[in-house]
């Protein structure tokens, strides 16, 4: 058969196999959950997934209906069991986090025993209402929506592209910015940003622009409180790259997007935040577990607002822990970042740090990759050592 | 052929259903022929109506057919072998039970017809689950990662290992089909930390046996308990797939069939266990409860009960016995989750440590009884060292 007959003819099989595997009561498939989709498995989804799992949305599949969750039984505890969904990966409970967005215990067996047991439907008289992707600003009306300047195109034959968009801001004078947001135009294929601040002086040093915004479909964007802001100066761009990623509905297909960035101002004379990044130079990583000093001790006390990760080795775990003059230890960060998931993690808590404080961190390799499917077996970073990971700090008053 | 067919079949269902127009029913696709089987022990198969073996309940008529799936987007099901064109994955072969159905009416029936409303019936492709994980001749049984091969290893006599090979329904692979499996038994390996590579120091060839029923090997193993692993590759394209054996005594043919149904192994959570739950246990379950149990009413008892459960996985997984380790394992996600609620009274910093504690613990025992499944010791201890954690974890937590 001609290739692109057969591409044809096997999307259509896919959609008729989608189609046919979804019918309720199915023939000769033994029920073992006790959990059904109506009762159990439904109000989870909604409450921790539907942001991107749902008609429209970033994911490959809507988890919004039981027609539509079924075929996915397998993908679904193939995914808890990885760990990649739902792809929050700090160790440490969620109360640390403003961003947290985990799962109980509890709820992972609902789901793992559902999947696995036969995923039985439950009362009809139950059947969830619709549920509609939400596109609406989290924090509410920005204070400035600035439109990319132009739509962007994700061609036919392409299934993900990189693009990046400069917005001027036009602020005549320094701002202070409390949250950045960014409201997709096409959510289905706006699978990640980063907003960086370019200005004169970013320019004239030599290091990367300062991140102003890691966004991510269903990470609700965190509004600094108090007097802490990322400082805008005066007639800077912001730099948006956007990484757009077709999820198989879409293949083949010519997608079209043009987003909008939200600002949020804070008061003038805001306290500003800075980044302090954490780089590894040491030799490549050869054996997990060791640990291994990031940069210099702290020169001036700081308290930690956020932390993201830069690089690091595939299928690590990380550990970064605070040591005090006094060789204290106290761990910020314990967390399997995810490359496809690259995300600020906002503490629930400033941290502070004193002066003399250094910094550590340990990788260990996640083991029990190979045990599921998905996993790719553990490797060194694309350097081959590196562990880079980013601060956002504020001074100590 | 088989596929094109089924292909064909599948497309001429889609045009019905979907041909609003078109009032009038397809003409016949050419349909498997209908097997018979029972509801509670689906591995039972016969080409003819008859009684359950097992439970004697009567056989009922299933239409069976092949085809391709990934192993882990299982939506995706194609009628050739090739990839999934969501992770590009080998697709696996599976077997599908067809039946249709009219909209409103859940009665399944084995032929394609028209509805009340004469509208044609809608096609439904259900997965077959997999039945049957007891060992058939005495030996260790292991479902394969691509879901669909199933293989037993016996170490009958001193110096020779044999290996079963099995499809989804527990059907010995006909020798055509074994031909294509290539395996080695090895006996010896080192493993380096620092570059993680294993270094095979003593492998045996499996070589069909010559009534062509299964794969042999004479290995340099005499003393018993015999630790050996088999490293298999189901075909040409299969990925070589590793199944850990340790075996205390020499293994036994039964003086019967074996065809007993495994425990259910979701019975052991579920408050209403299905009638699946009172079959027999396997003939080499360990000495450990399998019916529901009731949670300790104080913490302490169920922390102590916690920490037994993770001593009993520690154990089972050093005597090798894989096939046994998801039922102290599932025990202890239970007690786990029973501590949940407790969280509250636990102060800010514990309670911060023991939330994901209690969720590793659940994690950790499906990892264990899905690396149980597929024989790997590697697996099997990966998954212990964080389940083990998320136990020390909690018991710091609440202790």
């Amino acid at each position: 058969m001609h290739r692109a007959s057969r591409t044809a003819a096997g999307a259509v099989l896919l959609v008729v196999a989608v189609l046919l595997a979804v019918q309720p009561g199915q023939a000769h498939k033994p029920i073992t959950s006790p959990f059904t989709y109506t009762d159990d498995v439904f109000p989870i989804l909604r409450d921790k997934c539907a942001r991107c799992h749902v008609q429209d949305g970033v994911a490959p599949m809507s988890l919004m209906t039981y027609e539509d969750t079924v075929p996915w039984g397998e993908s679904i505890r193939v995914e808890l069991l990885a760990g990649h969904m739902p792809p929050w990966s700090v160790d440490a409970g969620p109360a640390r986090f403003r961003n947290a967005q985990s799962i109980s215990a509890r709820e992972m067996n609902v789901l793992l025993t559902w999947a696995t047991g036969g995923t039985p439907f439950g009362d009809p008289a139950k059947t969830p209402p619709p549920v509609a992707h939400d596109r609406k600003w989290a924090l509410g009306t920005p204070d400035l929506e600035l439109p990319f300047p132009n739509e962007f195109t994700v061609p036919a034959d392409k299934q993900e592209e990189i693009a990046e968009f400069v917005l001027p801001t036009g602020f005549p004078d320094r701002r202070w910015l409390r949250a950045v947001d960014l409201l997709p135009g096409t959510p289905a294929v706006v699978r990640s940003a980063s907003v960086r601040i370019r200005s004169a002086a970013s320019s004239s040093t030599s290091g990367p622009d300062p991140v102003l915004a890691l966004w991510l479909p269903g990470d609700d964007p965190i509004a600094l409180d108090g007097h802490a802001a990322f400082e805008v100066p005066a007639g800077a761009e912001l730099l948006v790259r956007v990484r757009y990623k077709k999820t198989w509905q879409y293949e083949r297909k010519e997608v079209k997007d043009r987003s909008t960035l939200g600002l949020y101002f804070a008061p003038d004379a805001s306290q500003a935040v800075r980044a302090m990044v954490l780089s590894d130079n040491g030799p490549a990583l050869q054996v997990a577990g060791a640990r291994r000093q990031l940069g210099d001790p702290i020169a001036d006390a700081v308290r930690a607002l956020a932390i993201y990760p830069g690089d690091h080795p595939a299928n690590a775990g990380i550990v970064l822990s605070a040591v005090g003059p006094d060789g204290s230890r106290r761990e910020l960060i314990a967390f399997h970042p995810q490359r496809d998931w690259a995300r600020r993690y906002w503490f629930k808590e400033p941290i502070s740090l004193e002066r003399g404080t250094r910094l550590e961190t340990t990788v260990t390799f996640d083991d029990e990759a190979p045990a599921l499917p998905s996993n790719q077996p553990p490797t060194a970073g694309s350097d081959g050592s590196a562990v880079r990971l980013t601060l956002n700090v504020i001074s100590e008053k | 052929m088989r596929g094109i067919a089924a292909a064909l079949c599948v497309l001429m269902l889609l045009t019905a259903a979907t041909t609003a127009q078109q009032r009038r029913a397809p003409a016949p696709p050419k349909l498997p022929p209908l097997s018979y089987s029972c509801i509670h022990h689906p591995d039972v198969l016969e080409d003819r109506p008859g009684v359950c073996p097992l439970c004697k309940l009567a056989l009922v008529p299933v239409r069976l057919d092949s085809s391709w799936m990934c192993p882990v987007h299982t939506a995706v099901i194609e009628t050739e072998r090739g990839t999934c064109r969501l992770c590009q994955r080998q697709l696996v072969p599976v077997t599908v039970s067809l039946t249709w159905s009219c909209r409103g009416d859940d009665a399944a029936h084995l032929e394609p017809g028209l509805c009340s409303d004469g509208s044609p019936r809608i096609g439904q492709r259900a997965l077959r689950p997999h039945g049957n994980h007891n060992p058939r001749h005495g030996g260790q049984f292991f479902m394969a990662p691509d879901n669909w091969h199933h293989i037993e290893g016996a170490y009958p006599t001193a110096r020779a290992f044999r290996l079963y090979v099995y499809d989804d329904y527990g059907r010995p692979l006909p020798a055509a089909a074994l031909k294509d499996v290539q395996a080695r038994i090895v006996t010896k390996e080192s493993f380096d930390p620092a570059t993680r590579k294993t270094t095979e120091l003593a492998a045996f060839p499996l070589r069909m046996s010559r009534n062509g029923t299964y794969l042999e090997a004479r290995v340099d193993t005499a003393t018993l308990p015999a630790e050996m692993s088999a490293k298999v590759r189901f075909g040409p394209e299969s990925d070589e797939h590793r199944f850990d054996f340790t075996f205390e005594a020499l293994t036994k043919e039964p003086a019967a069939p074996a065809s007993v149904p495994q425990a259910n192994k979701t019975a052991v959570v579920a408050a209403a266990p299905p009638a699946a739950a009172a079959t027999p246990q396997p003939t080499q379950a360990p000495d450990l409860s399998l019916g529901p149990q009731a949670i300790p009413s104080s913490i302490p008892e169920i922390l102590g009960e916690l920490k037994g459960k993770d001593t009993q996985v520690r154990e089972l997984i050093a005597r090798g016995d894989f096939g046994a380790v998801w039922v102290p394992a599932f025990r202890a996600k239970e007690l786990a989750i029973a501590l949940e609620p407790h969280l509250a009274h636990l102060s800010g910093q514990k309670r911060d440590a023991g939330e994901p504690a209690l969720a590793r613990v659940v994690r950790g025992a499906w990892l264990i009884d899905a690396a149980g499944d597929v024989g790997n010791r590697q697996q099997v201890e990966a998954a212990y060292t964080a389940f083990a954690a998320g136990v020390a974890d909690v018991l710091a937590a609440f202790q």
